[in-house]
């Protein structure tokens, strides 16, 4: 197991001051149930960190995740009819992202790992990706908490 | 005022840049997709381009640059992705990118990097 709560915090930081705790690492047996999750966002590398990133957000949480980040990179506000479900989609995307690839080059990583853009996957996919049997990594945003688990395969 | 043309599929990243560009820097022209960027090259001719390799669209960054450079040879385009994998650098410096940088980066690093490609 290894734990990425220093890559979560410190990206979302320097994004948007997001209040964002990471708490303990647990099996993919542990993982939340995603059944109610609204968005799924996925990482897949390659190489020395095979894994799958999926950060399950509740839709009102990614709205307001969203509208953060947007606000403070742009220092004005943000009103609610310019954020659709794709910019939402995109944002929490490139957040996990930036994570992930922070993540992987404070470890050593990178080198040899391979980075893809992330991508939407239904419940379906992410438990199909699950009993594969790659590493996997999942956040999930669950009052104010995120919960950081990774796994290397 | 040198001018640049931003390439990100993230609207955040995109202010970012722009934020990081305000003082001494035009920035001509933002884009979300590879296809769009070649166009946007033709018709603006930015003296530089951050381009991002996830793009949304068919084609990435690498094909972008690749494209551009092939129209342009003199473009100068500084690569930006939240990986700074080994075999995307390789494949862009040897592709003719300017620079590589990784995300998440500081403003001062950023333009650091486009004062350094428009020198």
């Amino acid at each position: 197991m290894v734990q990425i709560e220093t890559s979560l915090v410190e990206t979302s930081r320097i994004i948007a001051n997001i209040d964002l705790r990471c708490m303990t690492v647990k099996s993919p047996e542990e993982l939340p149930p995603i059944r109610d999750a609204a968005h799924f966002v996925a990482v897949n590398f390659t190489g020395l960190c095979n894994g799958i990133l999926t950060l399950v957000v509740p839709t009102p949480v990614a709205f307001d995740l969203t509208k953060r980040v947007l606000s403070t990179a742009a220092g004005v506000e943000f009103a609610a009819d310019q954020i659709d479900v794709d910019l939402i989609n995109n944002t929490l995307g490139e957040l996990a992202n930036m994570s992930a690839g922070h993540y992987l080059r404070s470890n050593g990583l990178a080198a040899d790992s391979d980075l893809f853009a992330p991508k939407l996957l239904t419940a379906i996919e992410v438990k199909k990706q699950i009993s594969s049997g790659v590493g996997l990594m999942i956040c999930a945003y669950q009052s104010h908490v995120f919960e950081a688990l990774f796994k290397v395969a | 005022m040198k001018k640049v043309l931003i390439v990100d599929d993230a609207v955040f990243v995109r202010i970012m840049v722009k934020d990081a560009l305000k003082d001494g820097f035009e920035v001509v022209g933002e884009s979300a997709s590879a296809e769009e960027s070649i166009e946007m090259y033709r018709r603006l001719k930015p003296d530089v381009v951050t381009m991002d390799i996830s793009l949304s669209g068919q084609l990435n960054g690498i094909d972008a640059l690749k494209q551009i450079k092939a129209d342009h040879p003199e473009a100068k385009v500084i690569m930006v992705s939240a990986l700074g994998d080994q075999a995307n650098i390789k494949s862009s410096i040897e592709l003719g990118a300017f620079d590589f940088i990784v995300k998440p980066f500081s403003k001062e690093q950023l333009r650091k990097k486009v004062e350094m490609a428009v020198q």
